[in-house]
């Protein structure tokens, strides 16, 4: 503090405010400390790891205490404090003890919440034994995707128009009010009369490309039978319909596991495992083209932050009234599962023939207009 | 149950085995010749190995005596001479023919610095590093005007490597951050070029004559009212892939603080057809450095996201 007052009193106050920001060095009755880095995440995924460091310098052991809300986080690892010089209370951490100074990491998990859209405050408070030297207080903004059914038809028109073309007179309206990426899946139940298909153009590569690496798999259980079970368990797991993924993202998550660590280790097995794919891309690569992959990729992208499992699958509609019953599943992108929609329309068919309706063309963004909307002269409409 | 550096101590324990005994022989080995000034430990976690290197002053005594390190993991060797700075590795060390190597110290200089650097190989290298390191990088942007993704990385336990070494570094951590790219691509394609798509995509799937006919019709019309669409559309599309090259898509990223840009590549997409599709997500692989001077590091990755579109639409003519 003298130096302080010394340059006050013979220099002008702006150098002396230039000399403790290049400093940062802070003097406190007798302590000197420098705080090195500080880091909070500013924003983060709803359902995923909030993680926190304290870097400092300092002559004297210092405590730090870090206030987070309780409803919103939970601690789940704290680095480099003893045991015994760990103290947790509703909504704070005391870390006093470190086993090395200058040093305290922190992972929270953080909550899926109802609100879409959360504000908090995370506060670190820094001090030697009575007193307080730094407080570091930011907000922090919690964010997830949440879709909302702006409007359900209880019945869909499916009427042909002149040369062939279809369309329909209504549309299931959806609109995520969120922040966050909603990934949705159109999943049939069972009893549904109505079922869904995979694309028509592109059913003949899906189906040369998994059954040629379906027999390339099956090959290696042969050829690497101490890998067998596990070869076993990723063949089923690709045979999955892919609206089920999210429901078994534990497992699917394990076996992938599993499978790097084995390709990490047995260079054999990766080089086999990679053919087998490669075997598989390459037998029917022949049957698809760069159009319709873009096609594929458009149609999933409904709108922004919202994304469309097999946006190009068909409904499988059969002239007359059918019923298709299901569910609207929403994941984020990490796969964390949010709200579900029950679905019951009765597709009302006045096509002679069966239609096969792309999946997408059912949804409506509320307040975006669809590229395709509108437009008299659309040729394929 | 919150967890500490300690429960981490036991799991990077566990997956060292006998590495912190063979350090110690070594170690032990060095000190009966050499005044030991320091020795550091480095994960090299693009290669998959780590190294010790041990800083000694070498004293008399070890002349016509050989120190013997039978240990088969190991992948390479070297003993300088610090000052000057000179490679004795191939005067003072031999390898061993089961593995391993010894310590010939008949030409070494009483007094001199070396520094012997030991590289091992590491196995279930994943695993380790996870065992000592926590990762996280933003998972998706809240903000469409602000596309900047975070990345952090932290040591589980410091005190551990701390009671056996001087320094401690983890070398190259690669971090993998998911830029979303899908709603530029998307918005930056003209409704008129998806059509021609569509149209395509009919045409090839259709047999009927009179159907293809119409579709044919519907496509020259098409493309004489748009000029910017008389490109072809294969044309088009090459160009739009190359866009997701490596060296044209890292013009877009910066990355800033700790960390630095390596290396990108199109994101794997568990969300879509089974099919090599358009990527909706580039990854982008970070890296940084740790040390126990610098247990954590933080980092920003900015994806200069009007730049991309501006650059789709230059390729498509839409601007």
């Amino acid at each position: 503090m003298f130096q302080c007052f010394y340059l006050m009193y013979n220099y002008d106050i702006e150098i002396l405010k230039i000399f403790i920001v290049v400093m940062d060095i802070h003097k406190w009755r007798g302590v000197m400390y420098k705080l090195k880095s500080v880091f909070i995440p500013n924003v983060a995924l709803q359902g995923t790891e909030l993680p926190m460091h304290v870097l400092w310098d300092s002559d004297k052991p210092l405590w730090i205490q870090v206030f987070y809300p309780p409803d919103v986080l939970e601690p789940r690892e704290v680095y480099n404090v003893k045991e015994s010089g760990l103290e947790i209370g509703p909504g704070y951490i005391l870390a006093k003890d470190f086993e090395t100074d200058g040093y305290l990491g922190m992972v929270f998990d953080s909550k899926i919440l109802d609100d879409p859209d959360k504000e908090i405050s995370i506060k670190i408070v820094l001090g030697e034994s009575k007193n307080v030297f730094s407080v570091i207080e930011r907000p922090v903004l919690l964010f997830r995707p949440l879709l909302v059914v702006t409007s359900m038809p209880k019945e869909i028109a499916i009427i042909q128009r002149k040369e062939g073309k279809i369309s329909l007179n209504d549309y299931i309206g959806i609109k995520n009010i969120g922040k966050g990426t909603a990934i949705l899946a159109i999943v049939p139940s069972e009893e549904s009369e109505v079922k869904i298909a995979p694309p028509e153009n592109l059913q003949e590569y899906i189906e040369q490309f998994f059954s040629i690496l379906i027999r390339k798999l099956n090959e290696l259980r042969t050829e690497f039978p101490q890998y067998s079970d596990l070869v076993g368990k990723f063949i089923e797991f690709i045979r999955s319909p892919m609206e089920k993924l999210a429901d078994t993202e534990n497992e699917v998550e394990e076996i992938i596991e599993n499978l790097k660590h084995i390709c990490e280790t047995d260079r054999d097995f990766l080089e086999a495992f990679a053919e087998a794919f490669a075997s598989a891309y390459f037998g029917s690569i022949y049957l698809i083209t760069d159009i319709h992959t873009l096609l594929e990729y458009l149609n999933s992208i409904v709108a922004n932050r919202i994304l469309l499992l097999n946006a190009m699958s068909v409904f499988e509609i059969m002239p007359g009234n059918r019923v298709f019953k299901g569910t609207l599943v929403t994941t984020d992108v990490t796969f964390n599962k949010h709200e579900t929609v029950n679905i019951e329309i009765i597709f009302n068919s006045k096509v002679d023939s069966v239609v096969k309706l792309p999946v997408y063309q059912i949804f409506k963004v509320d307040n975006l207009r669809n590229d395709l909307e509108g437009c008299e002269d659309d040729p394929i409409k | 149950m919150i967890l500490l550096s300690k429960q981490f101590e036991s799991v990077f324990s566990s997956l060292v085995g006998k590495f912190p005994d063979i350090v110690y022989h070594i170690y032990r080995a060095m000190k009966s010749s050499f005044e030991i000034q320091g020795q550091e430990l480095m994960f090299l976690c693009p290669e998959g190995a780590q190294k010790l290197t041990i800083v000694g002053t070498y004293k008399k005594g070890l002349k016509d005596v050989t120190v013997k390190f039978p240990y088969p993991n190991i992948k390479s060797i070297k003993l300088r001479s610090i000052v000057p700075l000179v490679d004795v590795t191939n005067q003072a060390i031999r390898p061993l023919p089961r593995g391993g190597f010894e310590l010939v110290g008949g030409k070494l200089v009483d007094g001199n610095i070396y520094g012997l650097e030991i590289e091992f190989r590491i196995e279930n290298l994943r695993k380790l590093i996870d065992s000592i390191v926590h990762r996280k990088v933003l998972d998706e942007v809240p903000y469409e005007d602000r596309r900047e993704y975070w990345i952090h990385a932290q040591l589980k336990n410091v005190s551990v490597f701390k009671k056996l070494f001087s320094n401690v570094v983890v070398e190259d951590l690669d971090f993998f951050v998911d830029v979303g790219v899908y709603h530029e691509v998307k918005t930056s394609i003209p409704p008129v070029f998806r059509r021609e798509l569509e149209i395509i995509t009919k045409w090839l799937g259709t047999t009927d004559r009179e159907e293809k006919l119409r579709l044919s019709l519907a496509h020259l019309h098409l493309k004489r009212g748009s000029p910017s669409q008389r490109k072809h559309i294969m044309e088009l599309l090459n160009k739009l892939q190359d866009i997701f090259l490596p060296r044209k898509f890292q013009k877009f990223i910066e990355v800033h603080k700790d960390f630095r840009y390596h290396d990108c590549i199109r994101g794997v997409d568990y969300f879509s057809a089974p099919f090599p599709t358009w990527p909706k997500y580039m990854t982008v692989v970070t890296r940084t450095n740790l040390t126990l001077e610098n247990p954590a590091a933080d980092g920003i990755l900015v994806f200069k996201h009007k730049d991309f579109q501006t650059e789709i639409k230059q390729i498509l003519n839409s601007e």
